[in-house]
């Protein structure tokens, strides 16, 4: 199982780097989404100190679906998801793979929004890079989790671009608020520690929704 | 007779209110080539996805060595071979690399050099670190025709195999699939190219409305026979 797991995402990461074109719009967008806060809100200091935790998380959260939902679509291009699931591996070891692959993503995606983030928006989050770069880390698992199950669920779909997120953002409410509290404590110099309520419940986000989409993965994938 | 590799009995697909499979019923045993024929819309890919566990049937059920393949599908991915309309490579990785990650899925052993080889046996060594997007169809078919000799199926569902081959390609995958059947595996094949397929075949069912509505051994027919039974089927 592992074998295949790993199988799968080296060669999702492989097609990643070689078009790279999916991360390039996601970065792209965050970028335009940072901007578009920063021209819209006023120039107040406290103002930004007090928006900056839920404006990070909204932009994670608007450019990461961008990858999510075409972390299947390469699947789907020349029937590749069918071989896929005619392989001999458990549909679990599937999930895990495209999991993992949009996670990696994800991550790189995050390590270079925080500095653009300081740039554009709240310059004194950048000595907080490594804490808020550990939030992201648990905060991208639930996000990946309960978006590759979702982006497999709409992956046949038409409208498809339209249905994940509404299928998406309202289950990643928990995840939302849980996230943005804790970078609020990391921000007003708390850390972790000051917030570990909120850590319980975005960790035991991960959790479920990392056992629940491996064990639904396979009837999800029914067609 | 040996017991039946696969046994498809009472198969119904229902889409909405819409019946597309009506107790589809047949056994594939080892050695067998059967051809499925049928009109567009009879229901032929449909039941080639109920055969491939890709989709449930409303009721009735497919056996693979006795066990039914809802509830224990491993078995059945493990011996499966199955060429699709579509080539189900990934276009942006190169013939080489598709081979490798299908061949590690499949835990094969010594998986570089048998995919070396396989590419050597279809003829694409040339090309074997081009981007597969720049194939022709033609070799699209040939790489898919690779990734069957590197899995060593038992059973191999074709649907539309000879779309886009050329002569000497028909030829090579014929070659293939002799050889396959001797050695004891099952073919089920779905075509509307019986000029290419014909002398290998020993049975063809032919798919009406739904229902398997005649089945023919090899004894019972000759090519005329069997394109009056294609034109019949295709009306």
């Amino acid at each position: 199982m592992i074998r295949a797991i790993l199988a799968i995402l080296r060669k999702d990461l492989t097609l990643e780097l070689r078009k790279a074109e999916n991360f390039i719009a996601m970065m792209f967008f965050a970028v335009i989404i940072l901007l578009i806060f920063s021209f819209a809100l006023p120039p107040d200091n406290d103002n930004h100190k007090n928006l900056a935790p839920g404006v990070f998380w909204v932009t994670f959260l608007l450019s990461g679906i961008l990858g999510l939902s075409k972390s299947f679509a390469l699947e789907k291009d020349l029937g590749c998801m069918e071989a896929l699931l005619l392989a001999p591996i458990s549909r679990g070891a599937i999930f895990l793979g495209k999991m993992l692959g949009t996670l990696v993503f994800l991550l790189l995606m995050l390590a270079l929004l925080i500095p653009l983030f300081s740039l554009l928006f709240y310059p004194e989050a950048l000595p907080y890079f490594f804490e808020v770069l550990g939030l992201s880390m648990v905060t991208a698992l639930g996000f990946s989790s309960l978006g590759t199950l979702l982006s497999g669920l709409t992956t046949d779909v038409r409208f498809k671009e339209i249905l994940l997120p509404i299928l998406l953002f309202p289950l990643l409410i928990p995840l939302l608020l849980a996230s943005v509290e804790i970078l609020a404590g990391i921000f007003a110099g708390r850390g972790f520690q000051g917030e570990l309520d909120w850590l319980k419940l975005l960790v035991g986000f991960d959790l479920i929704f990392l056992i629940a989409s491996y064990l639904t993965f396979d009837f999800v994938m029914e067609l | 007779m040996s017991a039946p590799l696969l046994s498809v009995q009472g198969v119904v697909k229902d889409f909405g209110y819409r019946r597309v499979l009506k107790e589809v019923s047949f056994d594939l045993h080892g050695g067998d080539f059967t051809l499925l024929l049928g009109q567009n819309g009879a229901g032929k890919s449909t039941l080639l996805k109920i055969l491939c566990g890709l989709m449930r049937p409303t009721s009735g059920q497919v056996l693979f060595e006795g066990r039914s393949v809802s509830e224990n599908p491993d078995a059945l991915r493990q011996a499966l071979g199955q060429v699709s309309h579509q080539p189900q490579v990934y276009g942006d990785l190169s013939a080489k690399e598709n081979l490798r990650f299908f061949a590690s899925l499949r835990n094969i052993e010594d998986g570089a050099a048998k995919v070396d080889k396989a590419l050597a046996q279809v003829g694409l060594e040339k090309v074997a670190n081009a981007q597969a997007k720049n194939f022709s169809s033609g070799m699209f078919k040939r790489l898919g025709i690779a990734k069957l000799m590197l899995a060593k199926p038992r059973l191999l569902l074709l649907d539309e195999p000879y779309t886009g081959l050329d002569y000497k390609s028909v030829g090579f995958f014929n070659q293939f699939l002799g050889q396959f059947v001797q050695e004891g595996g099952a073919v089920l094949m779905i075509t509307h190219q019986l000029d290419c397929c014909f002398e290998l075949a020993s049975k063809v069912a032919i798919l009406e409305q739904g229902k398997i509505d005649s089945e023919h051994g090899r004894a019972q027919f000759n090519y005329e026979t069997l394109i009056e039974h294609y034109q019949r089927a295709t009306q």
